[in-house]
């Protein structure tokens, strides 16, 4: 190290300096009796700094500050005028008051939704299980929902039921279970009516005169199931045909 | 709070070398703190933080007194400056406006960057990688301030002390 370099990095601390560049210092310090001079002045000053910084001016009053400060903080407004529409909605979002109210919302907004979703499922699983048990039942075990009332509209969508397309029906605007059991007998003997419709006396075509229509007249599944709507008479002549144990109560 | 408070203020102090002005940067740079609380990086030491804010603050002050040419003290007596830094004895007390006397003598000429280097690097005792974190400065710059405020200093110093 010259006596240049040394004179430009005098003013740096040891810990200021790299250790090499320290050590090169402390070298060329004990072989260059005007830099070693020059170094003592330097040292003075560090000393008399030292002293200077010990000298702590006197601490402000904390309470007058803390004072000033909070009536500066209440003249401050929570936005500013020229903020712009976001920065004040953001602000605004910020407050304490708000964020709670929206907390409360989405909160009772989640737990309605969980409510109403929990209650759905419990109630639609209660229905497919009811769905499945009466469907294992024996035949013998009559069907709980059906009434002369009821009858026509269950029987317009037996079609639909019996070939998987429904699983319950809406009855008097409650949900009812069916003995799909009972509703099968009841194709199967139409079925066989239908068959045997030729040869039956016209006694029958006399006493069932909407029975004897549905038997002998080739319609499709809607037009038949439009006709089927409208004529609840013709469950009150089912009844009559099916046996004993398993008529509609 | 009033440990924060005493570290501001001394900063402020020292810097300014006005009691007034850095009891204003003081309440300026609580409200400061307070207003952008949000924006706090934890990471970073709240004292650097906030000496962060004072300094910046005493900067934009000293650039403004150096714009108007104003000055906050009137003259001091070289022999009192003398007087604060050759006394060993740091139970002798001044007053605010005789230190503030004695810091301004010393480092009035300074330009305002030099002479926030060397307030918060030799009269406030951070670190160069402090001060350079606060004033948003690479090592080098803050080195090389301090070395042209040390030797500014050194002319100045040694004839009063040396008297």
């Amino acid at each position: 190290m010259n006596c240049t370099k040394f004179r430009k990095i005098m003013y740096l601390r040891e810990d200021e300096l790299g250790p090499d560049e320290w050590k090169e210092f402390r070298r060329h310090h004990s072989t260059c009796l005007t830099c070693a001079a020059e170094y003592r002045k330097v040292e003075r000053m560090e000393q008399a700094l030292t002293r200077l910084k010990n000298r702590n001016p006197h601490p402000l009053n904390p309470v007058a500050v803390a004072d000033a400060i909070i009536d500066e903080i209440e003249l401050v407004k929570p936005w500013n005028e020229s903020a712009s529409i976001y920065d004040i909605l953001v602000q605004w979002l910020d407050l304490p008051k708000v964020r709670g109210a929206l907390a409360s919302v989405l909160t009772f907004i989640c737990a309605s939704f969980l409510i109403e979703y929990t209650y759905g499922y419990v109630h639609i699983k209660g229905l497919e299980t009811s769905i499945t048990t009466y469907s294992s039942m024996q035949s013998s075990v009559p069907a709980p929902f059906l009434t002369q009332a009821d009858a026509s509209g269950v029987v317009s969508d037996l079609s639909k039921f019996v070939t998987g397309k429904r699983s319950f029906f809406e009855v008097s605007g409650n949900w009812v279970m069916i003995n799909k059991k009972s509703i099968e007998d009841i194709i199967l003997l139409l079925n066989q009516l239908q068959s045997i419709a030729p040869q039956l006396p016209p006694e029958f075509r006399a006493a069932h005169p909407q029975l004897w229509k549905l038997l002998t007249k080739k319609k499709d599944a809607k037009e038949l199931d439009a006709l089927l709507k409208e004529q609840t008479s013709l469950i009150r002549e089912l009844n009559d045909l099916i046996p004993q144990e398993r008529r509609i109560p | 709070m009033e440990q924060y408070q005493g570290y501001a203020f001394a900063v402020a102090f020292r810097v300014l070398c006005d009691e007034e002005e850095a009891k204003d940067v003081v309440q300026e740079s609580f409200i400061r703190i307070w207003s952008s609380l949000s924006r706090y990086n934890r990471e970073v030491k709240f004292t650097t933080w906030m000496y962060s804010i004072v300094t910046h603050l005493c900067y934009d002050k000293l650039r403004t007194r150096k714009k108007k040419g104003t000055t906050a003290l009137d003259a001091v007596d070289p022999s009192f400056l003398a007087s604060v830094v050759a006394e060993d004895n740091p139970e002798l007390l001044y007053s605010n406006k005789e230190l503030a006397g004695a810091i301004k003598m010393l480092t009035d000429k300074l330009p305002p960057k030099q002479k926030v280097v060397f307030v918060l690097r030799d009269l406030q005792g951070l670190s160069v990688r402090e001060v350079s974190s606060i004033l948003r400065l690479s090592e080098n710059s803050v080195k090389a301030n301090l070395v042209y405020a040390r030797r500014f200093l050194r002319e100045h110093l040694i004839p009063i002390i040396s008297d």
